[in-house]
């Protein structure tokens, strides 16, 4: 706790210390938490005003904390809360005043909606595609690794897989994981392979479909 | 914290793929598939809660087999242990008793074929001792057992645990007490005897009587598989009541009564040869009883038994004959009184006459006793005088006085030949009732 206030106190002496950065970092869960709390909604990843709302409540809080009053995260919740408040007042009065002029609107919407609607029809041909190989998203998650390490070994075990067309043949042609193959070309168990089978399908067919933007946000580009 | 993309939306939670995993996460306002959403630890879908109801389910599951087994036990328990000791009854069909502590068959079954004709018997939940009278009676009214000859019911107890001894004591305390109250019972010799479950099993197994193969090692059980046979042997008896016990039958002890216990049978036989048909039943009691006795001591049983055929057979044929006659005069007084409607007094008084001597002469064929309304009749020349002994005289008088009254109508003609009919057929029976 020495530290954590430690860099407080740094961080209000200077509001340009990397220090701060750093610390609104390693508080985003708790940010994006409690911003979730008060509107009852994900925190979407990109232009998510709340988020920015709720970094900036932050932020504002490391200024106004004094160690005297109390715990800090209580009182940047108090902040975060009351500021995520505001802007989604802020937010429905201005929305009643696009409706009276929305032309100015259309555009900014459309933008959205395309962010939104490329993911969508990934996550469909996804779905479709997983389909064919009688997987249901279901499974996936249960079957999908847990430990770090695993999740990394298989999704590079993965996606050199799918760069080896032959593999990808195979595997589209009997809807089976052709786990010979790949036991003999990947330095892999067979083990690895039946547990997490279902996984390994999805992601090949994640990068042999190109599903770019799941690529990145799965996090599934890596190195 | 993770960041992801919305790949499937369900009822409870959506499926998130992210850093290389899918989640489950739970469902908030305004996700749709494609979103990406920043989530943290705490909106991964725990599936407690499926689990929860899941576990109601399995939990509910586990009650109700839970109950249905204890209820299955109990069940087995009802129809094994349960049953507190087997009672059968052996005339020959042999029938077996399940009892419960508080002596009430709870299950019964048939040990052989003559059994299985009983048909339907409503001794389920009944006393021992009632049962046992109804397999009785239905074991009589399928004729396995001889109103005329010396049956002999075997109940043989068996209790399942060793300590309950007094089963048999207590059996037969309440069949001795139901013996007085039944007829049914009075008719027949019980005996009565306990034995063990091997025994039992045994007899189940050799397919005889379970009381006689009691007795195994005294006796040849091959030769008897009934236990009528059984019983006709005397040695058989003795042997018997040395293990258990024999409530002999009113009919027997009646006969011992009639007979005296020492009076040689052929005196008797002959005596009763003489005597009148008055006391033609009684007689016949005699006999049969007498040929009981017989019978049990094993003497001159053949002899016995064709004098009683023979006795029995004439007493029979004289009953029959008396009945007869009797129907005959009831007819023929009603077809005449009814002719009489139509016919004049003189007629009436002719035919009267002719039905008192008629029905006088068989009153005397029959009935000796009967031969002074015989005689009376006979000397009263007119046909309406009595009715009845007590008015012979006096009334008769009355009658007749009247009857020459009403001589000029119809009617009163029509009664006064009911009323003879009727005093003929009282008188008759009269003489039937002294008779008997």
């Amino acid at each position: 706790m020495n530290d954590f206030e430690h860099k407080l106190t740094e961080c209000k002496k200077d509001k340009n210390h990397p220090l701060r950065n750093e610390l609104i970092n390693s508080y985003v869960p708790f940010i994006v938490k409690n911003i979730s709390k008060v509107t009852g909604k994900y925190v979407s990843c990109e232009n998510s005003d709340e988020f920015i709302v709720g970094l900036e409540a932050f932020n504002e809080a490391i200024d106004k904390y004094e160690s005297s009053k109390g715990s800090f995260l209580n009182f940047a919740e108090i902040i975060i809360d009351s500021r995520v408040k505001d802007f989604i007042k802020k937010e429905t009065h201005y929305q009643k005043q696009n409706q009276l002029s929305e032309k100015d609107e259309i555009g900014e919407c459309i933008e959205k909606e395309y962010g939104n609607s490329e993911l969508k029809e990934e996550v469909h041909k996804l779905k479709c595609v997983l389909s064919t190989f009688g997987i249901d998203i279901e499974d996936l998650v249960d079957q999908s690794p847990k430990h770090k390490k695993t999740k990394e070994e298989v999704t590079i075990l993965s996606r050199k897989a799918s760069k080896d067309d032959i593999l990808v043949h195979k595997l589209y042609k009997n809807k089976t994981l052709p786990m010979a193959d790949m036991i003999a070309k990947f330095s892999t168990t067979k083990k690895r392979l039946k547990d997490h089978r279902n996984f390994i399908i999805a992601v090949i067919v994640i990068f042999k479909e190109k599903l770019s933007g799941m690529i990145f946000f799965a996090g599934l580009g890596g190195e | 914290m993770y960041k992801g993309v919305v790949i499937e939306l369900k009822k409870d939670y959506s499926i998130v793929l992210a850093d290389r995993q899918f989640y489950r996460v739970t469902n908030k306002v305004g996700m749709e598939e494609g979103q990406k959403i920043m989530f943290t630890e705490e909106d991964i879908f725990i599936r407690k809660p499926v689990l929860a109801t899941r576990n109601i389910y399995i939990f509910a599951g586990m009650v109700a087999s839970f109950i249905t087994i204890v209820m299955l036990i109990y069940q087995t328990n009802f129809s094994n242990y349960g049953v507190y000791a087997i009672a059968t009854v052996d005339i020959n069909p042999s029938v077996e008793l399940k009892l419960d502590k508080d002596y009430k068959v709870i299950k019964e079954t048939r040990l052989n074929k003559d059994a299985e004709v009983l048909g339907e018997m409503e001794i389920m939940g009944r006393d021992i001792e009632n049962a046992i009278e109804i397999v009785v009676a239905k074991a009589e009214e399928k004729g396995f057992i001889d109103g005329n000859q010396d049956a002999y019911v075997l109940v043989t107890t068996i209790p399942l645990k060793e300590n309950q001894l007094q089963i048999g004591e207590e059996t037969k305390t309440r069949i001795n007490a139901k013996v007085k109250e039944s007829i049914v019972l009075q008719n027949v010799n019980i005996a009565t005897i306990q034995t063990t479950k091997a025994v039992y099993d045994e007899a189940v197994e050799k397919n005889i009587p379970v009381g006689i193969c009691t007795l195994k090692g005294k006796i040849d059980m091959e030769k008897y598989n009934s236990v009528k046979e059984f019983f006709k042997v005397k040695e058989n008896l003795d042997l018997f009541e040395e293990a258990g016990d024999i409530i002999t039958s009113k009919k027997a002890e009646v006969s011992e009564q009639n007979t005296g216990s020492n009076s040689p049978k052929e005196v008797n036989i002959e005596k009763n040869v003489d005597k009148k048909d008055s006391e033609a039943k009684a007689i016949n009691e005699n006999i049969v009883s007498v040929v009981n006795k017989d019978k049990i001591k094993g003497n001159n049983t053949e002899e016995a038994i064709s004098i009683k055929n023979i006795e029995s057979g004439e007493k029979l044929k004289v009953d029959e004959d008396i009945i007869t006659s009797r129907e005959k005069e009831n007819n023929e007084n009603k077809k005449e009184g009814e002719i009489k409607q139509e016919e004049e007094i003189s007629d009436v008084i002719g035919e009267n006459n002719e039905n008192i001597n008629d029905s006088g002469a068989q009153e005397s064929q029959g009935n000796s006793s009967n031969s002074e309304n015989a005689d009376n009749e006979n000397k009263e020349s007119d046909v309406l005088k009595e009715t009845t002994d007590e008015t012979v005289e006096g009334a008769a008088v009355d009658t007749s006085t009247e009857t020459i009254d009403e001589t000029s109508t119809d009617e009163d003609s029509n009664n006064g030949s009911r009323t003879e009919n009727e005093s003929n057929s009282s008188s008759s029976k009269k003489g039937s009732n002294k008779n008997n």
